[in-house]
């Protein structure tokens, strides 16, 4: 059985009135690369922030390993590294300057230290930018930079808010790469907030969707999906009859209604079924299709313009 | 603690600023051109082995007579200045950057961040203050060809130590806006204005509270003297309140062995404590100012004791989120 690197048990934060987190429950297991899932205000900042023991929950708790981040949360700093939207990394100092600040910081002794600089700017593939300002740096390498900077404590756990948010899709996917090669060779945990839906669904073993402060659907990617099948159907003509045969069918969630598509949402796959029934009514099928996809599943929880 | 790669990292970002060479180039060009203006009617002849105390540490506090901006009224102008420059965006600037968040998210306490930003500020105020005293300093004995005796030796160090506690009170008023202050320009513009109302307007608000307070409007063509004794002393009070009126009171005593202490009395008019016209010794001038000195340094630590436990405090969200 897989540890359990990450764990948090009805964990909540409220500003006034408003609630940041509510009652948050999770588990993120040992080398899993794990996406939280949601729009901006959704929390998952706010989540980050609880976990690296920076912001005071107003009631529940959290683990990082074994350490209780409300206790000690020095000692569950030791154990994350934490690359934030904006990597903060200092313009005015070069790469090699950065991260030997951040090594000084987390006491990693000075013999080791240069020679872990190399070897993590071999790993962000930053090798010949370590003695350039990094003011001079593209997005996208600040970001594998920030990387470099958050693993040179040796963590368990990574944790990064948005990391690939304003960087353009070649650098997205470097910095994708690299994380699961992080996740799946080094069995360093990854929890990573993203809003981006195809990168969620191509790298996260697991997601867990948040609105509004709570969790709304957890899992692996292909059980949620399986969970919702849209089947759309083209039609000549649409019309009350065969919207409330559909409806009838077993499994069926939701029909609605798109000029002259129906868009289905069901439990399971009833294509067939679906195609039986317009023929009976005498409605000619243009076509039939099935979509299970994440960004379905999303939908299903958010307004369509936000994810547009 | 680990405090010491934070001070280094401070340090080095204040010395590699543009800032720092403007800074103590404004510190050491004003000294030094009132040096150079001050010694040539200040020194005009051969002067008493007894009375070149005086002159030299005139050369700092100029003379009435030159009308001469002098070196002390430089400190207190632009120190202000300084002490804001160097701490005005230090949290709020990291804040709305991302590496506070960064910086947080290691395994350190918060009092080490707080506490390395103050250090290396005080470590560079030192630095500017001694530097620049010491430069000006030896530029005056080069240019009055002789040198302060022991005693006026002390009286520069002690200047330089409440010059360094008078910039270091403004930068703990620049640091503490810059945590209270989510934007640089509020956090400058803010200490700023507290420092215009200390320069400028405390001395139209004390002159306001002070007549009130002694009823000068009440009295017809004249105030009894018991009404302008209370005046005097409401007045003396609210002004204290500046740190550059407790600065100049400071340095100016510790700097001008010769100024006499006149006491207002109530009942018979202003009076001299002491007929005898000697220059006050050492002890006597510390004493006498110890009162604005120490009210400088709890100042200074009530401030800073504030910006610290209001960083403690805060909540450091990224700006974006």
């Amino acid at each position: 059985m897989k540890r359990v690197m990450i764990k948090t048990v009805n964990l909540t934060k409220k500003y006034g009135d408003f609630t940041a987190v509510k009652d948050l429950n999770l588990e993120v297991y040992e080398g899993e690369f794990f996406c939280l899932l949601g729009p901006n205000g959704a929390g998952k900042t706010t989540t980050f922030l609880m976990l690296l023991g920076l912001t005071r929950p107003t009631y529940g708790s959290a683990w990082i390993e074994d350490c209780d981040i409300i206790r000690n949360p020095l000692e569950a700093r030791k154990r994350v590294g934490f690359v934030p939207e904006v990597p903060g990394l200092y313009d005015d100092l070069t790469a090699r300057e950065n991260l030997t600040f951040t090594a000084e910081l987390n006491g990693v002794p000075k013999s080791v230290r240069e020679k872990k600089i190399k070897d993590l700017l071999d790993k962000v593939d930053l090798k010949g930018w370590a003695d350039v300002k990094v003011g001079k740096f593209s997005r996208g390498m600040k970001q594998r930079l920030a990387i470099a900077d958050a693993l040179i404590k040796e963590p368990k756990v990574l944790m990064l808010d948005e990391p690939t948010a304003g960087i353009d899709p070649k650098g997205s996917e470097e910095i994708l790469s690299l994380l699961e090669n992080l996740s799946r060779k080094e069995g360093i945990t990854i929890l990573m907030s993203s809003h981006l839906l195809h990168h969620v669904e191509k790298y996260g073993d697991r997601i867990a969707i948040m609105k509004k402060g709570e969790i709304v659907a957890t899992g692996s990617i292909s059980s949620l999906v399986k969970e919702e099948n849209i089947v759309e159907i083209d039609l000549e003509g649409v019309d009350e009859a065969l919207i409330s045969e559909l409806n009838r069918l077993d499994g069926v969630k939701e029909v609605e209604r798109r000029g002259n598509k129906l868009i289905i949402v069901a439990q399971r796959d009833i294509r067939r079924e679906v195609f039986d029934v317009a023929s009976k009514i005498g409605k000619k099928v243009i076509s039939v299709k099935l979509t299970q996809s994440l960004e379905r599943i999303y939908a299903k929880y958010f307004r369509e313009e936000e994810i547009r | 603690m680990r405090i010491t790669p934070i001070i280094r990292k401070e340090v080095a970002d204040h010395l590699s600023s543009r800032r720092f060479p403007l800074l103590i180039a404004l510190v050491l060009l004003s000294g030094l051109a009132t040096s150079y203006l001050g010694v040539q009617s200040i020194v005009k002849g051969p002067i008493k082995e007894t009375e070149q105390t005086i002159a030299f540490l005139r050369l700092l506090t100029g003379s009435e007579e030159t009308q001469i901006p002098s070196y002390v009224y430089f400190i207190g102008l632009f120190g202000p200045i300084v002490g804001i420059a160097l701490s005005f965006d230090s949290v709020n600037r990291e804040v709305s950057s991302g590496s506070m968040l960064k910086l947080l998210s290691n395994p350190i306490y918060r009092d080490s961040i707080i506490l390395g930003k103050i250090i290396a500020g005080i470590l560079i105020i030192l630095l500017i203050v001694f530097s620049s005293t010491g430069i000006v300093t030896g530029f005056n004995i080069l240019l009055a060809g002789f040198g302060p005796t022991i005693e006026g030796t002390f009286r520069i160090i002690y200047f330089a130590i409440a010059s360094f506690l008078y910039i270091a009170l403004w930068f703990s008023i620049g640091l503490l806006f810059s945590i209270v202050f989510r934007r640089t320009t509020t956090s400058a513009l803010a200490s700023l204005a507290v420092w215009v109302f200390f320069s400028i307007f405390i001395y139209l608000v004390a002159d306001i509270i002070a007549t009130e307070v002694a009823g000068l409007r009440y009295y017809f063509p004249e105030p009894p003297t018991s009404a302008k004794w209370l005046y005097y002393v409401t007045y003396d009070a609210v002004i204290r309140f500046s740190p550059q009126t407790l600065y100049s009171e400071v340095a100016g005593y510790i700097l001008s062995p010769e100024i006499l202490v006149i006491y207002f009395n109530p009942y018979g008019g202003f009076y001299l404590p002491s007929l005898k016209l000697r220059p006050l010794s050492l002890d006597e001038s510390l004493s006498l100012v110890w009162p604005s000195f120490s009210t400088l340094i709890a100042s200074f630590v009530i401030i800073l004791t504030l910006s610290i436990l209001i960083f403690l405090k805060m909540e450091v969200r990224p700006s974006w989120a």
